[in-house]
């Protein structure tokens, strides 16, 4: 504790020392003199090279320069080109001779710009941040006012399909690094007029785009406020993932469950803001957070709702069953094979007994360096390059699994165990609690080791009490199982069909909690009436 | 400050000095799969036990030993069962685990003396289970355990095997497990019976490999009869029909053969039992209780040889009737032969002490001989479902 305390101290100091910090903590207004406003943007970029700046005069009875200033790379350049330098060049020439600087600014401003989004900026801190969002602003000579027009451009990612929530059935796109585009594909399948965006920016150095998104009417105010609250609260120098922001306004710092919820499918944001929840999106990263989010979301897929209700149901009941055994299938082999040997079917007992013949270490050990060399593999594949990546798989399942047992250092039987908990473990839907599993796997190894069954029951219970001790923005985590609300089981553990979804989830907001119509279950229709029977 | 980081290092101590002192390996057990229990003269007692091999069970990929013996037995003998138990654990490397033994086998002189000593420690020992089988030998106990099976190659499973499903396609033995002895033993109207089993052909080759690599194995052993106690004593051996009497009787019939000889040739029909439902009842008879047994078994037609006419239903009642007469004979030969031996087998005693609780308070110190004079009343209701996938024979159509 105490030596990560100091670091934190002591940068402190140095941010207030340098100036580190782009901007000034009080804004000073622009210059007159269009050099000077020029010189001083130069020397507060440092001269950066991707600065660019051109200077025009319109010549008339008085000579009027502006300037032009953009960073080449962040604005689209044909806008700037065709729809600011173009206009302000070469149109409206005529009357330029008798023109007064006041009513030139003022033209530019509202004429001369062919650009949909245009704002006045007085003083420095707005100038330079509007330069560094990639917006255009023109600089007039003898004038102390500045227009930044929206050029926000460059090159960008095109939509692609979603690498880490895959769906057969959905739609198959999702969000990319830029933000406007990842609202639009939400807006696009929230075409409310109570979609709402409100946006912040955070991060002193990096200055990112943060962006609440909610539907006004359903969503709980008071979380909304409680987001807002927990966001402003964070002052820390960048944001460059929405990790960033999850760690710093989760509720419990410590806990290995998360309490925000990840996705990179805008139909996931959607579906979660028409229950009531929050989305979080910030620029530079296709991944958002949704709050609140409670357990039993990180079970359900978005195809859940879009496939046959039937197998839904059973998928959950599977990734239930899959998040246990990844959890605790290692833990209750060793625990099964050194303290509970009267539980194992005999015959099953004496295949085990053989092939632990000659097994040099305890089942502890042996599952311990399984589980580890398999976090390893898992590590490296990842981490090289795709072709590369199979490779290594390949030998590691085949140097791993039959050399390993045919060397006698672990048993076939273990390699089944840790082949069973990979499996288990890759079959969770969401990423976040997979990793938790994983942690929570070596606990529980290592208890069932010492106590056996007693153990890890304890273990059990340890963590059911953390998980009902957690709250995600207010929301009890494991409800609603836990405090159980009967309303809400028909989208819990099973997924009703969708005619039978009337309410929304209770706990997450109590607003607007009809979400259709009653009795709209499909059926065929009663007799036609006479006159109608006839007419078919 | 200092104390809280203190907490940590005590939880892990705790954790790994205190935890795993119960802790064993599996390569370090020894499953024990069988027991017995031989008497060796009186006061002297040896304890065999059968330990499984698991490298000469298990399916092994890397092959190649020769053969292994799929068991070994090793005993010992003492003047008590634990004594003779941890003298025979001296002669073996691991630790005996005896949670997966699934029978116990006692010796015919032991069975003589009383099964109630031996069977305490089994109630008593937390390792034991009480669903283990249980098996009187005819003679040596031993020797049952050191003979080796083919196919099923753990001895005590081949053979529990072949009391299940001989008790239910012939019945003739009875499976009971160590709770069911205990508790007949316990109860007051009602005594045990244990099936038996022997060892045909010469016991020393049973042991030996060669055993188990001949297509007719020529030692094995085998589940025969049913010993018949009397408390905790064994009295008497029944065996065949008789001793499917006593199943029939117990409800546990599931499924025989009964042969039915026809009037004139010497030829014999059979009769597939399928279902059967027992009842066994006592009527309350001033001081002196009956019993009445009705027997309903299902059959169906599994051999015709008779020259009779299967079209004809009477002839199908016919059979019915003869059907009726045979369990009815088996049964009372059965009963007849307990009630020589004073030995209540079948738990009439409980039957009357559950109808007429007041008359067997009066009749259980003198239970023996009133078991003895007790009138029986059997009456066997049979059906003969059907005569199978023909009706016919095809020699006797033509003919």
């Amino acid at each position: 504790m105490r030596p990560f305390e100091r670091q934190k101290r002591r940068k402190k100091k140095k941010g207030k020392d340098q100036r580190g910090q782009v901007f000034h903590e009080e804004s000073s207004p622009l210059f007159h003199d269009l050099q000077k406003n020029l010189n001083k943007i130069r020397e507060e970029l440092g001269h950066s090279t991707d600065l660019v700046v051109r200077e025009f005069e319109w010549d008339g009875e008085r000579k009027i320069r502006f300037a032009a200033v953009y960073i080449d790379g962040l604005v689209d350049n044909n806008m700037v080109g065709d729809f600011i330098m173009k206009s302000l060049m070469l149109e409206s020439r005529d009357d330029r001779q008798t023109i007064s600087r006041k009513t030139a600014f003022d033209r530019v401003q509202e004429n001369g710009l062919a650009v949909g989004e245009v704002k006045i900026t007085r003083d420095w801190n707005g100038l330079i941040l509007s330069i560094l969002c990639g917006e255009t602003v023109i600089l007039m000579d003898g004038w102390d006012e500045a227009i930044s027009c929206g050029t926000k451009g460059g090159e960008k990612r095109p939509i692609d399909e979603p690498t880490s929530q895959v769906v057969i059935r959905g739609p198959r796109d999702s969000f990319t690094e830029s933000i406007r585009t990842n609202t639009a594909l939400v807006r696009r399948r929230v075409k409310s007029p109570n979609l709402w965006l409100e946006t912040m920016r955070i991060g002193k150095v990096t200055q990112t785009d943060v962006s609440l998104m909610y539907i006004k009417g359903i969503v709980d105010e008071k979380i909304v406020r409680e987001v807002k609250n927990r966001l402003e609260r964070i002052q820390i120098d960048s944001i460059l993932e929405s990790g960033y922001i999850e760690e710093m306004i989760r509720d419990s710092a410590f806990s290995l469950f998360p309490t925000l919820y990840m996705t990179e499918r805008p139909d996931v944001i959607a579906g979660n803001l028409l229950e009531g929840r929050v989305a979080i999106l910030v620029d530079g990263t296709p991944f958002a957070l949704v709050v609140p989010a409670l357990l039993n979301q990180f079970f359900q897929t978005t195809e859940d709702y879009y496939q046959n209700y039937w197998i839904s149901g059973f998928l959950r009941f599977v990734r239930y069953g899959a998040f246990l055994l990844s959890l605790l299938t290692p833990s209750l082999y060793i625990a099964a094979t050194t303290f509970h040997h009267a539980m194992i079917p005999t015959t099953f007992l004496i295949t085990l007994v053989a092939q632990r013949e000659g097994i040099p270490f305890p089942a502890f050990v042996e599952a311990l360096i399984m589980e580890l060399m398999f976090e390893i593999l898992r590590e490296a594949g990842i981490r090289l390059p795709r072709p590369v990546g199979q490779a290594v798989s390949i030998v590691g399942a085949i140097v791993l699994g039959e050399a390993a047992v045919r060397a006698g250092l672990v048993s076939p039987a273990m390699v089944i165990v840790v082949a069973i908990t990979a499996i288990a473990s890759f079959s969770a839907p969401s990423y976040n609690l997979a990793i938790t599993a994983r942690l929570l796997r070596f606990l529980f190894m290592l208890v069932g080791a010492s106590f056996g069954l007693f153990g890890i029951a304890l273990l059990l219970i340890v963590v059911l009490a953390h998980l009902s001790s957690l709250r995600s923005f207010g929301v009890p985590y494991l409800s609603p199982l836990a405090p159980f609300v009967f309303s809400d089981q028909k989208d819990t553990v099973f997924r009703f069909p969708w005619w039978s979804l009337i309410t929304r989830p209770r706990l997450i907001s109590q607003k607007n909690m009809t979400r259709m119509e009653k009795d709209l279950r499909p059926s065929p229709p009663d007799k036609p009436t006479e006159g109608e029977g006839n007419e078919k | 400050m200092k104390s809280k980081r203190l907490i940590p290092i005590v939880l892990t101590l705790v954790l790994l000095t205190t935890g795993c002192w119960n802790r064993i390996e599996l390569e370090e057990l020894a499953v024990i799969i069988a027991l017995s229990v031989d008497k060796v003269r009186p006061g002297l007692y040896r304890v065999t036990f059968q330990e499984v091999n698991p490298s000469g069970v298990a399916p092994q990929q890397s092959g190649g030993s020769g053969q292994a013996v799929a068991v070994r037995t090793f005993s010992g003998t003492g003047p008590t069962f634990l004594e003779a138990a941890r003298k025979a654990s001296r002669k073996i490397s691991r630790r005996m685990f005896v949670a997966h033994t699934r029978l116990l086998v006692i010796g015919e002189a032991m069975a003589r003396e009383g099964i109630g000593d031996p069977l305490d420690i089994f109630q008593r020992d937390n390792e034991l289970r009480l669903n283990t089988i249980m098996l009187i030998a005819k003679g040596k106990a031993e020797t049952v355990l050191n003979t080796l099976t083919p196919v099923t190659k753990i001895p005590a499973l081949s053979l529990t095997k072949s009391m299940e499903r001989t008790e239910e396609r012939w019945g003739e033995n009875i499976e009971v497990d160590i709770q069911e002895v205990v508790k007949a033993l316990a109860s007051e109207g009602r005594d045990p019976a244990i099936s038996g089993v022997f060892v045909v052909g010469k016991p020393e080759e049973g042991s030996k490999i060669d055993n188990v690599t001949n297509t007719k194995t020529p030692t094995y052993p085998i589940i025969s009869g049913v010993a018949m106690f009397k408390g905790d004593r064994l009295t008497h051996w029944i065996k065949g029909s008789e001793a499917r009497g006593l199943l029939w009787i117990r409800d546990k019939i599931r499924g025989t053969a009964i042969n039915l000889t026809c009037r004139k040739e010497k030829k014999t029909n059979v009769v597939e039992v399928f279902r059967s439902k027992t009842r066994v009842q006592a009527e309350p008879e001033r001081g002196k209780p009956k019993i009445r047994i009705t027997i309903e078994p299902e059959a169906q037609m599994e051999e015709v040889h008779c020259p009779i006419d299967l079209n004809n239903p009477e002839e199908i009642t016919r059979l019915e009737k003869q059907m009726e007469k045979v369990i009815k004979k088996e049964v009372e030969a059965t009963v007849n032969t307990a009630q020589k031996q004073r030995s209540d087998i079948f738990g009439f005693g409980e039957v009357i002490r559950r109808a007429d609780p007041k008359t067997w308070k009066k009749i259980k110190k003198d239970w023996d001989r009133q078991f003895a004079n007790t009138d029986v009343d059997v009456e066997v209701k049979a059906l003969i479902r059907h005569t199978n996938r023909i009706k016919q024979p095809m020699t006797i159509q033509k003919g």
